[in-house]
């Protein structure tokens, strides 16, 4: 979970990019979600969006520690 | 009143609690300026939590544009001081003017990359090899007060624009079906006089709240398009029922069509259902093929006409409306057809625009800066950079405005309150405590009052700016604590800063109530002599838009104002003639010859009409230009209401036009031109 991405030159923290990319994948996911009707089956969408970032955050950081 | 007082006390604490978390956050991973965060995410807070998200989303990317514009400016440019000022001084005006325009949520991303490079560039001017880690360093502290702002508001019970919008929507409609009943029924037209602006207010702000629908917490969000096609639906129904009511004025005899009346109030008063609202329609067109059968057709035949069709109309979007209202609370029925065809391909709605006033905003901010920057580099005054900054924060934030001065003497008085308060604490208070909790307990008196009055209107910009300096004077203050010459040469330069502002907007900028309100009627009459000419072809919906969001603008000014003169009738009646001119346009490019060219000769007349009143400022409206154009129109109406069929609503955009521009025009005059020369 410590170390830095080199992005043309400047220097990351792995949080940082690690927790945006989960975000886009949020974004995504959520897009989907919504277009299928799920969230009217929901009781705190937001709270929900907020629960798959932590979750998705997790997930990728599982991944990458290999 | 309670109830009112329970949801501002609701919107202190969850801002409160938003503030303390991003200040807490902010000391953990030690930023330079904590208080920053906190003030971010104090500004970005907003009662309902669809706004905070779309804000909040704009408010970043304007921070990263505004960080970058300063890192690629500063250091390519610091050792030309005055061009550095000029390029600055001209992406704040540029930034400002577009936004300006824009006028839309969305406007905020400029505005802010605006002013966050005056924030980041103009102190960094002493200091350009640091300017990298400088916006790095703000970009973090605002990044995390939106984000902690954002979270609170949308997890602590979160206040959707969804269920506001669904209850506007709803209470809009009523109030429609209770106008169109009053109508019909005969009621006093005293009261419905006031119904009129009120209701365009309100689609103005439901079209306010609809932009923050995409980001909404509540399941409305997926509906946006719903929303939209229903606003069009509320938008049409505004000039509708008002020719609707100018024609009963006109109509003379209306016993004939009582029994229809009497069944259009019936079907509003059992919901209006749309399926039989359809049939309503048909069975109007009778009611209209009935009128048509005594040629040749007397004034207040073709008036009933008009009236008829109006009704229609009426019938058709008031059903519409009250199908898609059923949609949205239901979204698991199935819509009609042809609705659907139309969710499918809505759009968002245009607004007002001034190209003029925007560019005249730019243009102070621009002035302004450039004064402030050459006392800061002219006299040598290190501090002076703290001028710069707040003259651009005061363009940009006060700009919307008629007249931005109050606002901003409202912004210097909060300096003067909330400079010792930040004194009192920073060298009073803080030194005795040594911990986050006690900080808190600390801060506590002071801003929960504050957040809890930036819900009232009365009080809510001299709390906010009160808030904003307060964690300002703090931020300012931490980072130099105990340069007493520093903190005074500071104040001292954001004194000037006000102080500057304040002089070159009023010599520029200010519009009185009067004059603006003037503006946005000349810039209707301009609109209407441009689409009279056929130089502007746009969507009905489209022109009604802009036109009500004129109405919107105009309505709460014209409460200010008392001049007889000036009534929110004017620009309703131009989006009337607006509508009329529309329904022309498609008779010339669809019907025959003889009926095309008088049709061309009224437009070309009404296009000279407004370009005089546009021209002139509304001065001399009793031109003989208006005698031609009576005559003209006088003329058409003969000939259009002749032709055997298809013309149903021409005639009534005829007269519509006749009712509205020569309201006392004697009708008998039609006889004269009856006989043609």
């Amino acid at each position: 979970m410590s170390g830095e991405f080199d992005v043309f030159g400047v220097y990351l923290t792995s949080q940082l990019v690690t927790s945006m990319l989960a975000l886009v994948a949020t974004f995504g996911l959520n897009r989907v979600l919504a277009r299928v009707g799920f969230y009217r089956h929901v009781w705190h969408p937001a709270l929900f969006e907020c629960a798959l970032f932590v979750v998705l955050w997790g997930l990728l950081l599982s991944l990458t520690h290999l | 009143m309670g109830k009112l007082d329970r949801a501002s006390l609701h919107f202190a604490v969850s801002t409160f609690a938003a503030g303390m978390l991003a200040l807490y956050l902010a000391m953990c991973i030690d930023l330079r300026n904590p208080y920053w965060s906190m003030m971010t995410a104090y500004i970005v807070s907003h009662p309902l939590a669809g706004a905070v998200r779309s804000k909040a989303v704009y408010r970043l990317l304007g921070t990263l544009l505004g960080a970058s514009a300063a890192v690629v400016l500063v250091p390519n440019l610091v050792n030309t001081p005055a061009l550095l000022i000029l390029a600055l001084a001209f992406w704040v005006g540029g930034c400002l003017a577009v936004s300006v325009l824009d006028r839309s949520p969305r406007s905020y991303i400029l505005l802010l990359a605006g002013y966050t490079a005056a924030i980041i560039g103009f102190p960094a001017v002493n200091n350009p090899g640091g300017i990298f880690d400088v916006a790095v360093l703000r970009a973090q502290e605002i990044g995390l007060g939106i984000l902690c702002g954002t979270l609170v508001h949308s997890l602590w019970f979160p206040q959707p624009v969804g269920k506001v919008i669904y209850v506007r929507l709803e209470s809009w409609l009523k109030e429609a079906d209770r106008w169109a009943l009053d109508l019909l029924q005969g009621g006093d037209p005293a009261t419905l006089e006031k119904d009129r602006v009120r209701l365009a207010a309100a689609a103005t702000e439901i079209h306010g709240l609809a932009t923050h629908l995409p980001f909404d917490t509540s399941r409305l969000r997926e509906t946006t398009a719903v929303v939209h096609v229903l606003h069009d639906r509320l938008l049409l129904l505004l000039p509708i029922l008002a020719s609707f009511s100018d024609r009963l004025q006109g109509a003379g005899e209306q016993s004939t069509l009582a029994p229809v009346f009497g069944r259009v109030s019936h079907w509003i008063e059992s919901g209006a259902d749309l399926e039989t609202g359809r049939v309503l329609v048909q069975e109007l067109s009778g009611a209209l093929a009935q009128e048509k059968q005594h040629q040749p057709l007397a004034w207040e035949a073709l008036t009933r006409i008009s009236l008829l069709t109006r009704l229609q109309d009426l019938v058709r979007n008031l059903g519409e409306g009250h199908a898609l209202l059923a949609q949205l609370r239901q979204p698991e029925l199935t819509l009609d057809t042809q609705l659907a065809q139309a969710v499918a391909h809505a759009e968002a709605r245009p607004l007002h625009r001034d190209l003029g006033l925007a560019l005249l905003s730019g243009t102070a901010a621009v002035l302004s800066i450039v004064v402030t920057c050459a006392v800061w580099v002219g006299a040598g005054w290190v501090e002076g950079s703290a001028s710069a900054v707040i003259v651009a924060i005061l363009c940009c934030l006060f700009a919307a405005m008629d007249d931005p001065v109050p606002a901003i003497r409202v912004f210097g008085l909060s300096l003067v309150i909330s400079m010792p308060l930040a004194g009192l604490y920073q060298f009073g208070i803080f030194p005795a405590i040594n911990s986050f909790p006690m900080l808190v307990l600390c801060l506590i008196p002071l801003m929960l009052p504050l957040l809890y009055l930036m819900m009232k209107p009365k009080w809510a910009m001299l709390a906010l700016v009160v808030l904003l300096n307060f964690s300002n004077s703090l931020a300012i203050q931490e980072h130099f604590s105990g340069d007493f010459a520093f903190f005074i040469n500071t104040n001292l330069s954001v004194f000037f800063g006000v102080y500057v502002a304040i002089f070159v907007n009023r010599s520029l900028r200010s519009l009185s109530t009067a004059a603006s309100a003037r503006r946005l009627l000349l810039h209707s009459w301009g609109n209407l002599a441009r689409m009279a000419q056929g130089r502007v072809v746009e969507p009905a919906a489209a022109f009604t838009s802009r036109m009500v969001d004129r109405l919107g603008l105009l309505a709460p000014r014209l409460a200010a104002l008392s001049d007889p003169e000036l009534t929110g009738d004017s620009v309703l009646k131009e989006l009337r003639v607006g509508m009329d001119l529309l329904v022309l346009q498609e008779l010339r490019s669809k019907a025959a010859p003889h009926v095309a060219e008088v049709v061309e000769d009224l437009l070309a007349a009404l296009a000279e009409y407004y370009r005089q009143l546009a021209a002139d400022a509304g001065a001399s409206r009793a031109a003989e230009g208006a005698e031609h154009l009576l005559a003209t129109l006088d003329r058409a109406l003969v000939r259009v209401s002749t032709e055997p069929e298809g013309t149903d609503a021409a005639v009534a955009a005829l007269v519509g036009l006749r009712r509205n521009l020569f309201p006392q025009a004697n009708p008998g005059l039609m006889s004269s031109v009856e006989c043609p020369a």
